[in-house]
């Protein structure tokens, strides 16, 4: 690629996220490669907060890049490809952590009972050892295990809100619903936190 | 706690108020009195830190656990596969972008050659030997019948053509002898083919049919 091409390639990948999302369309890889690194963090953190896992995680950021990449000539407002990825991103970790619980109630249900004994040896990734059992690293210890119990709209709510922090309107936009109740969803899910760590905090 | 929004009660919107004021969210009023009450409880102020060392330890997790991830690999696993389905589509999503002078062109060909296959269709269908349909029915009138002012005909045959649609030879040899003729101008018709149709025996009459 000679100089010039290379800087109006650069110039180009400066462009809104409306300009990308057509330059895609018309084949221009690189300006997809372009909005993914826009929005892979986020989208990562989007879907950590909501999985708790960080493998489980990296895979469904992939899978909703992808799915974005195939359903972009669907998207009617260009300029909005931030969030409706993430909204891909939210609805794909959804599903993960569903299947994730469906699977896990199935080896409860029909695995070898020995199972239980070889996993009650396994340390379980949640649980609090003793090296961890103090101060901070106990507090964000236990958080990550309550934040992954929190139902599910107040997770979203939570990780959008205040981790991520997006706008409300954002939030509400995303999951489907009022800027009042992205405030209470917030709202029930942090007063559950500091509840439940009221010791640690 | 209720799992819904709903009216909040007094402790509620408190408690909210004191959730929110990490985010710097609070309007200036809300602010003012939340710190009014914060200056004159000590309780509330314990529960204003632990809103703020909570909303501060949710951060932080979120930057810890994700710390370690190598972006730049996720983004390149990304492409590589957005790469081998484009190959393997053919570039189905990869369009040609054509200057305007080449898209006339491209078009005026494209117009030719449509043209072009209709005549061409045209050409060889009109040759294609197909039945003709009529729409009125046939009266097969005997050589001696009267001159009508008007006889509806329909002619459905597999093959024809101008010596089909005229007179066979002997045929018109019998017209020819028929006392009462019709009109001239009367168009006669016979079914079957100069060569195909067979020839009326000898005295036979002739069946013509009259348009």
């Amino acid at each position: 690629m000679s100089a010039i091409t290379a800087r109006k390639a650069r110039t180009r990948l400066d462009g809104s996220d409306a300009e990308l999302v057509r330059q895609t369309l018309r084949g221009a890889l690189h300006a997809f490669d372009e909005l993914v690194r826009r929005y892979q963090r986020q989208a990562t953190a989007v879907a950590y907060g909501l999985l708790s896992n960080r493998d489980d995680a990296m895979e469904v950021v992939q899978d909703a890049f992808f799915k974005s990449y195939d359903k972009l000539g669907t998207l009617s407002k260009p300029e909005r490809f931030g969030p409706w990825l993430l909204r891909i991103v939210s609805n794909l970790s959804l599903n993960r952590r569903r299947s994730r619980a469906l699977r896990k109630a199935e080896s409860l249900d029909f695995g070898d009972p020995a199972d239980g004994e070889r996993s009650a040896a396994r340390p379980d990734p949640h649980a609090i050892r003793p090296e961890q059992a103090a101060g901070a690293a106990e507090l964000k210890t236990i958080l990550r295990r309550e934040i992954d119990a929190l139902p599910a709209k107040q997770r979203q709510a939570l990780v959008l809100f205040s981790i991520e922090k997006l706008p409300q309107a954002e939030v509400a936009e995303l999951l489907d619903c009022s800027v009042e109740a992205v405030k209470w969803h917030v709202f029930t899910a942090r007063k559950k936190l500091k509840d439940k760590l009221k010791d640690q905090l | 706690m209720s799992e819904e929004p709903h009216n909040l009660t007094p402790d509620e919107k408190l408690e909210m108020l004191l959730s929110r004021r990490p985010d710097g969210d609070l309007d200036e009023r809300e602010a003012r009195e939340l710190d009014e009450r914060l200056a004159a409880d000590g309780e509330l102020r314990a529960e204003a830190g632990r809103y703020e060392r909570l909303t501060r330890a949710l951060q932080e997790i979120a930057a810890e656990d994700l710390a370690g991830v190598d972006y730049d690999a996720q983004r390149a696993d990304i492409l590589a596969v957005l790469e081998r389905q484009a190959l393997m589509r053919g570039g189905a999503r990869r369009r040609v972008a054509l200057r305007p002078v080449f898209r006339i062109t491209a078009g005026l060909a494209a117009a030719a050659a449509v043209a072009v296959f209709a005549v061409s269709a045209w050409w060889m269908f009109r040759r294609v030997d197909r039945p003709v349909e009529g729409a009125a029915t046939a009266r097969v009138l005997p050589a001696n019948a009267p001159p009508a002012e008007q006889v509806e005909v329909s002619v459905v045959a597999r093959r024809l053509d101008w010596r089909e649609a005229g007179l066979a030879g002997a045929q018109r040899q019998a017209a020819a002898r028929q006392p009462n003729r019709p009109p001239a101008g009367t168009v006669l018709v016979s079914i079957g083919s100069e060569d195909a149709a067979p020839r009326p025996a000898a005295g036979a009459e002739a069946m013509f049919l009259e348009f």
